[in-house]
């Protein structure tokens, strides 16, 4: 009996980092947002009474779908409002769990109002699944999120939690896996008595097969392509094993991301499935890894000796988006000097004056070179994971004038920036 | 008791239940219910009423739906059926039917027409309010029934018609 709960404990109750379902959270928001989003597109088409429109009775409650069903147009479009903010809250990790439960609402609405998009492929089915894991604890936000940085607390992307919820998203990974080659051999299955790759390749071109580089040579090769989908769904079956078993753990994720990038260029399947599968699959790396090599990187920056970056402590708002910055520093790549504490700044440059950094704020690279203003935090976009996906907009062409204009009038009404800020 | 355990009981009966649904569901439509030779109750809107199935039975015929715009009519009357033929038939690019574009995929190419056809009053209609320029629609399925062995084997046999009814209210009703 101890034994049995020391290994339950172990699986699901132990406390783990939970960065791994931080890093996946906008994965999985892009990819609700690049299904549902297209359909939004065409209201007319596919949500109001013009639309063509199909019910899944099967999948959702008749009178949910008969409530749904008499939405007027006002209410479809505050949906899709509802939608597009939630499933942005969601990316960036605002509200992190409440904006994903909101998010899957306003899709099981869609749903409801025509299934004939969204309900009707497996992809989303599995999509669905994760989704609702994460609706159940707000893990997901504990890194990588707006949460996390007006939450302060510096040591967030090691915060430990149960690890019940990543494993059952391992789980969910691995099942599918096997259940969809079980059913390739099983019950309708045809994969080991037919040569189901054979015929899919000789697809007309309306069909779901599209026009790779080895098409025209493997549909000649009957007894070649019956080998390949003997192939699949022997991976596919062991796959759940290869992901468990730590020696081969590392070579079954490689696997998963080939074999749905294979997928990808080769048939017209819902793009979900690339996004989701390789992307759970990194949710089998263990955390504790992950930290480990975090903490290897900072105390490496650290040796290298870190930018400075030289800001006004006198100044509230300033000290706020340093505690944002010092959040947002996964590799320690960053050490803040408030200036009023120092006597004399040329020791961290030469050209530096307390004058000049009462005006804006100043970074100063380990090679010397001296960056103020707008493109110190130009710089620092490249440098703080949590905002890469900033540094497109910060390096866009244009930007180079217009930036420092912006952060001219941030500077002089930081006052009223700072209210805004949360303490 | 403290919370800890209060925690690890709660995720501990989740954990459970979780996974008892996962995997009923994903296993009573082909295996469960030919045991029973009944219909099982369904947990209704997270997991695919008959389980996990991509690709798992292909074989070797391929059909499509193309859909035609009529422009001029000719009715016949043979007893109590209609008979109509058009007099400019134009093929309709199913990307042009249904215009939501999915991304890195093609929805037309996984047989999206396939399930509209089956709706014909509503699909009729939405023609209609897609392309209000015909007077009819034509829905034909065009099946390989072998693309292996005679891949140029064509058969070509037509769903429905359908006049719109902005041509029954103009044309038939003077």
């Amino acid at each position: 009996m101890n034994f049995i709960s020391k290994i339950w404990s172990q699986l699901f109750l132990i406390e783990r980092p939970s960065i791994s379902l931080s890093f996946i959270r906008p994965i999985i928001a892009l990819t609700t947002i690049f299904y549902i989003g297209p359909t939004l597109c065409h209201l007319g088409d596919n949500y109001f009474p013009t639309a063509f429109k199909t019910t899944d009775p099967s999948f959702l409650p008749l009178g949910l779908i008969e409530l749904v069903q008499r939405s007027p147009n006002w209410v479809i479009v505050l949906f899709v409002w509802v939608f597009a903010v939630f499933s942005f809250f969601f990316l960036v990790g605002f509200l992190s769990q409440l904006s994903c439960i909101v998010m899957v609402l306003s899709c099981y609405y869609f749903q409801a109002l025509n299934s004939f998009h969204i309900g009707s492929t497996l992809s989303w089915d599995i999509l669905l699944v994760a989704l609702f894991l994460f609706c159940l604890t707000p893990y997901h936000g504990d890194y990588f999120s707006v949460d996390c940085l007006l939450g302060g607390r510096e040591d967030a992307y090691k915060r430990r939690r149960s690890y019940f919820l990543q494993r059952l998203l391992q789980l969910h990974v691995g099942f599918m896996y096997f259940y969809t080659a079980l059913y390739k051999i099983t019950a309708q299955g045809n994969w080991f008595t037919d040569n189901p790759l054979y015929y899919v390749l000789n697809y007309p071109s309306a069909g779901v097969t599209k026009y790779f580089i080895l098409r025209d040579y493997l549909m000649n090769k009957p007894q070649l392509c019956y080998w390949l989908g003997v192939g699949i769904v022997v991976t596919e079956l062991s796959m759940i094993l290869l992901l468990f078993w730590r020696k081969t753990r590392v070579s079954a994720i490689y696997l998963s991301f080939f074999f749905h990038i294979i997928l990808l260029l080769t048939l017209d399947v819902p793009a979900i499935l690339f996004f989701v599968f390789p992307t759970l699959a990194l949710l089998f790396i263990n955390p504790d890894y992950i930290v480990d090599w975090i903490e290897q990187k900072r105390a490496a920056n650290a040796k290298i000796g870190p930018m400075i970056l030289i800001y006004d402590g006198d100044c509230g708002f300033c000290r706020k988006c340093v505690r944002i910055l010092k959040v947002a520093d996964l590799f320690g790549v960053l050490k803040f000097v408030d200036f009023r504490g120092i006597d004399d700044l040329s020791q961290l440059h030469p050209s530096l004056t307390k004058e000049a950094a009462t005006k804006q704020a100043y970074l100063v690279e380990p090679s010397g070179k001296l960056f103020g203003g707008f493109f110190a935090f130009q710089k620092i976009s490249l440098n703080l994971p949590m905002f890469y996906s900033l540094a497109p907009i910060l390096y866009f062409p244009g930007m180079g004038l217009l930036g420092p204009v912006f952060y001219k009038i941030v500077s002089k009404n930081r006052f009223l920036f700072n209210k805004l800020l949360p303490n | 008791m403290s919370y800890k355990t209060i925690r690890n009981v709660a995720i501990t009966v989740f954990v459970i239940c979780w996974s008892l649904v996962y995997h009923y569901m994903s296993i009573k439509h082909f295996y469960l219910q030919p045991l029973v030779s009944k219909a099982l109750p369904r947990v209704p809107m997270l997991f695919p009423p008959a389980g996990w199935i991509m690709f798992f039975n292909v074989d070797d015929q391929f059909g499509e739906v193309q859909v035609y715009g009529i422009k001029g009519v000719d009715l016949q009357v043979k007893g109590s059926d209609v008979y109509m033929r058009g007099k400019e038939y134009s093929l309709i690019d199913p990307h042009d039917v249904f215009r939501t574009r999915t991304i890195l995929f093609d929805n037309i190419h996984r047989g999206l027409m396939h399930g509209a056809v089956g709706h014909q009053k509503p699909f009729c209609d939405f023609l209609e309010h897609r392309f209000p320029y015909y007077d009819a629609f034509e829905v034909r399925y065009v099946g390989y029934p072998s693309l292996t062995k005679d891949p140029h084997q064509r058969i070509e046999r037509i769903y429905y018609q359908c006049l719109t009814q902005r041509y029954i209210k103009d044309e038939l009703h003077q």
